[in-house]
């Protein structure tokens, strides 16, 4: 059972800019076969608040979140402690199975112990939690939508890691002066509502960020429905087998995430047909990180060579 | 006893008071503050964070020997299970029993913290929720955690930018005390029985306590005005989005600090830059800024006994009255702080910048927030600072207590299946820990190089297979550089070490060129400080240490020279002979695989054989560089 407390946070519609990075998240949502998101970038750009405000959004509550310090236990699972010294064995969920059937999010990825990269590899690549240890012995089949965001000044990810995320953001600081001048004041605005609120008073802005989270969730909720109803035409899927092969996509997720993502962002525009410009929109995202050296460890970056590359591939027959 | 010599007004104090009425800010780095200041820099923030929170403020201190179950605890929630073993394992940063109190962590050299309090600092500082996740414990929480750390300003190389990024409030210690308040000051603590030096007997001053109680209830919206001008005093080439936030934070912690002032305007901005250390931007155009807004008077204190402000002392009494407060408000037109173009900022000081990272070249190693990989040559001894514990696959280095704490979990469940009565524990092979530690290089790389007599040399190439070496070894290297030039000090040689080959002030060292003097002599003598404290010093010493001394033996400064720094008349050979001796002394040290590298001089060419017997060295030689003579 996921019981975290009430803590106020941004509300997802009150995010500025980062528009890659939402869409990123709202896919992944729509179509958990995706496979989940890495997002990459700069400090201070608002990565982790971005996943909990979605999370919050979407769930109603903080995503199941995995720390870099987190011990086995707490990981795959075991027992709980004070039954367990009262002479009774009474297991205890790790987070793995907390977050089947919804997100499960580490900050600083790069950051987490190789022993625990294992175990998530395990689960995602088998969708099986293994439990064996301390005398219990169990399989359950487990799914989740795995998010992690990082700083790659600090390290890049290992290839058979950063293959498990069907999508990946490379998040950069706001350019536009006026962009930037909306993410202060978005912050400081949430500052003031949380002053008030520790004074037992409303905020407007807290509440008028609830009120627009609650008509997204809709939105994004009937996308969800409706995502099996989007038609991906053959010369769509043909372009898609094409664009992973121009960039030289590693191993046979490419051209697959792909698809899925497009087809998640025509049924998150409305629309019941894939088309070029969905694919422009994703092909990003679930490509850039599949490219010949991004998987054995350098850094990942999407160039404008890539930008045209995609556009040629894309406006052929 | 009120703090003594605390100015409410001098930017140290004021930063302080505007982190405890700021969620946001109460992450503060303060530059080369010494320990005891802190301490009571710590103590003022606690009563600050009471006063403005309207909840008990604690402190701890995290150490450069942290480990993860020192600051997190290995209990369960409630706390009760463990306490049969007499042990207390509550961690330093678990979250509280009241949610609302606040904690002080207090950090006193950040460039030295341990790995495991980096990490927990990158996880909890200014985050909206913490989560512990832990031997069982399973919690999530709003961390009221105000951390504290102090830094060399020379030493913030050493540290992620990742990790001070997330210092929001960067502090320096007050420069600006007058010598009668200090003299006052001082009379106070020789006299006094519970001495003002003591944190625990610091309180602030009322005039504060009253600031801050009223600061606390109020809130105030940002002009936007002064949010343009946040937003150019945190640049436009190189944006950081906390810096930027920051700032704007603080300048509206001025703002209600400000009785007077119903809303954050440009004069707070100036405030908060000026708190921090940000300089105005030089050169460029003025451009159309608002009017300037009327500079306020000097607020007029009520006449109080404690603390007095002091001018200089009467010359026939040689006693000091007591004033206004010496920090009034700056009656100035305003400073133009931008251009119409973007601008960097002119921050090459480190001492003046709020940022020194910018500016100081990096001292880490990279990734150095994660855990050091384990390969590492076996060589059967425990030797590292300990990180951690983890499981067991042998009984090497085992981490006793907490294999007892492990086990304390199944006693009951084992003595209800067990057939038999046992005194003691019972333990099971799965309940055995053992310590996790850093690696320790077990072999050191020591390159003593001659600048002098490297013109025309392909000498970097002849030292590309002991780099290589040392890379695949895992070993330490220092290097000794006799006779660099652009140092202070000619007649000194200089030694900088670092853990890795790859740390980057090593690779600089092989970019330097020739200088005045030779100091071969002093040179020698750091390798062989260097070497008797790597091989015998302690349980971290060397099984091993590789010399590659590059010189022509053309030693020109005595050791006495050296070591007092200046030459008198004529050396002759004194020099080579100094440096000769010193040579001996490292042959006799034992464990030194010597190399000499010659660089076959013109002149003298016997001295380098000569030095090398003296080393007990064997004897290369350096090939000329391609198209370069003697």
């Amino acid at each position: 059972m996921h019981d975290s407390p009430s803590i106020t946070i941004l509300p997802y519609t009150h995010v500025v800019g980062q528009e890659q990075l939402k869409l990123a998240l709202e896919l992944s949502y729509i179509a958990p076969r995706v496979g989940g998101v890495l997002i990459s970038g700069q400090r201070g750009t608002g990565k982790s608040t971005a996943v909990r405000a979605f999370s919050q959004m979407m769930y109603g509550r903080l995503p199941v979140t995995l720390p870099i310090n987190a011990t086995e236990d707490r990981v795959v699972g075991g027992w709980k402690i004070d039954e367990l010294m009262g002479g009774r064995a009474e297991p205890q969920e790790g987070l793995l199975e907390e977050a089947d059937q919804s997100l499960l999010y580490v900050d600083e990825i790069n950051l987490l112990d190789d022993h625990i990269v294992n175990i998530i590899l395990d689960v995602t690549s088998t969708g099986i939690l293994v439990v064996q240890r301390e005398g219990r012995r169990e399989q359950k089949p487990t799914s989740f939508t795995l998010v992690g965001t990082m700083n790659p000044e600090e390290g890049g990810l290992r290839p058979q890691l950063l293959d498990r995320f069907g999508l990946m953001v490379n998040v950069t600081a706001e350019t536009d002066g006026d962009l930037r001048g909306e993410v202060l004041r978005k912050v400081l605005a949430l500052d003031e509502g949380l002053f008030q609120m520790s004074r037992g008073l409303s905020s407007r802005f807290i509440e008028s960020g609830a009120e627009n989270d609650r008509r997204l969730r809709e939105e994004m909720e009937l996308a969800r429905e409706r995502f099996y109803e989007v038609d991906l035409p053959p010369e769509i899927a043909r372009k898609c087998v094409a664009l992973a092969e121009s960039t030289q996509a590693e191993g046979h997720r490419g051209d697959y995430v792909l698809a899925l993502a497009a087809r998640a962002c025509a049924a998150r525009g409305g629309m019941y047909r894939v088309g070029v410009g969905h694919l422009e929109q994703v092909a990003q995202l679930a490509l850039q990180h599949r490219r010949p050296g991004s998987l054995h460890g350098e850094r990942v970056l999407w160039t404008p060579e890539d930008e045209e590359r995609t556009r040629e591939v894309l406006a052929s027959a | 006893m009120p703090d003594v010599g605390v100015s409410s007004y001098s930017p140290l104090v004021r930063g302080l008071a505007c982190a405890a009425l700021d969620p946001g800010l109460r992450s503060i780095l303060v530059f080369d503050i010494a320990p005891a200041e802190l301490q009571r820099v710590s103590r003022r923030l606690s009563l600050m964070l009471s006063l403005t929170t309207g909840h008990p403020a604690s402190e701890v201190t995290l150490s450069s020997n942290s480990t993860d179950d020192e600051l997190w605890g290995i209990e369960p929630a409630d706390g009760r299970q463990l306490s049969f073993l007499g042990i207390s394992r509550r961690g330093l940063l678990s979250p509280l029993d009241d949610d609302r109190a606040v904690q002080v962590v207090v950090v006193h050299d950040l460039a030295r913290l341990s790995l495991a309090a980096a990490r927990a600092c990158l996880m909890l500082a200014g985050a909206e929720a913490a989560h512990l996740e832990r031997h069982g414990q399973h919690r999530i929480w709003r961390p009221h955690i105000c951390w504290l750390a102090a830094c060399p300003s020379e030493d913030v190389g050493r540290i992620s930018p990742h990790l001070l990024d997330r210092f929001a409030l960067r502090l320096r210690p007050d420069s600006d005390v007058t010598r009668p308040a200090r003299a006052e000051w001082l009379l106070a603590e020789v006299s006094d029985e519970a001495s003002a030096a003591d944190a625990e007997h610091i309180a602030l001053p009322h005039e504060l306590v009253q600031q801050l109680s009223r600061a606390s209830k109020v809130s105030r919206t940002q002009s936007e005005a002064a949010l343009t001008r946040v937003l150019r005093l945190t640049g436009a080439e190189t944006y950081h989005p906390r810096r930027t936030l920051a700032l704007a934070r603080l300048a509206r912690a001025c703002a209600r600090l400000d009785h007077d002032s119903r809303e954050v305007t440009l004069r707070h901005v100036e405030e908060a830059a000026r708190l921090i250390g940000l300089k105005p931007l030089h050169g460029g155009a003025a451009e159309d800024l608002p009017t300037p807004e009327p500079p306020r008077d000097a607020p007029q204190e009520a006449e109080q006994d404690w603390p007095p402000r002091f001018e200089q002392p009467d010359e026939a009494t040689g006693r000091a009255e007591a004033s206004a407060p010496k920090f009034t408000e700056v009656q100035r037109q305003e400073e133009i702080y931008d251009s119409g173009a973007p601008q960097e900022f002119a921050l090459s000081p480190i001492d003046v910048t709020p940022y020194p990272e910018d500016v100081v070249p990096p001292q880490r190693e990279a990734a150095s927030l994660r855990f050091p990989s384990t390969r590492q040559k076996a060589d059967g001894t425990a030797r590292g600072p300990v990180l951690g514990v983890r499981k067991a696959h042998s009984l090497h280095d085992l981490a006793l207590v907490s294999t007892l704490l492990e086990a304390a979990k199944y006693q009951v469940i084992r003595r209800l299946h067990s057939a038999e009565e046992r005194p003691g524990m019972l333990l099971s092979p799965a309940d055995l820990r053992s310590y996790r530690r850093a690696p320790v290089p077990d072999q050191m790389l020591l390159l003593v190089l001659d600048y002098t007599c490297l013109h025309d040399l392909d000498w970097q190439t002849a030292l590309l297979p002991h780099l290589s070496w040392a890379y695949v070894e895992r070993a330490n290297i220092t290097v000794v550089q006799v006779g660099a030039a652009g140092r202070a000090e000619d007649l000194r040689a200089e030694k900088i070490s670092a853990d890795s080959i790859l740390a980057p002030p090593i690779w600089a060292a092989f970019e330097r060129v020739r200088g005045r003097a030779t100091p071969l002599a002093h040179g020698l003598e750091l390798a062989l400080f260097a070497l008797r404290h790597g091989l015998q010093h302690g349980r971290g010493s060397l099984s091993r240490a590789r010399l590659l001394v590059v010189s022509d033996g053309r030693g020109n400064v005595p050791l006495e020279g050296s070591h007092a720094g200046r030459v008198k008349g004529a050396v002759g050979r004194e020099g080579i002979e100094d440096a000769l001796e010193v040579a001996r002394q490292i042959r006799s040290l034992g464990r030194v695989d010597a190399l000499l590298l010659n660089p076959q001089p013109r002149l003298y060419p016997d001295l380098p054989p000569a030095l090398a017997e003296a080393l007990g060295a064997t004897l290369e030689t350096i090939p000329r560089a391609a198209g370069g003579e003697n």
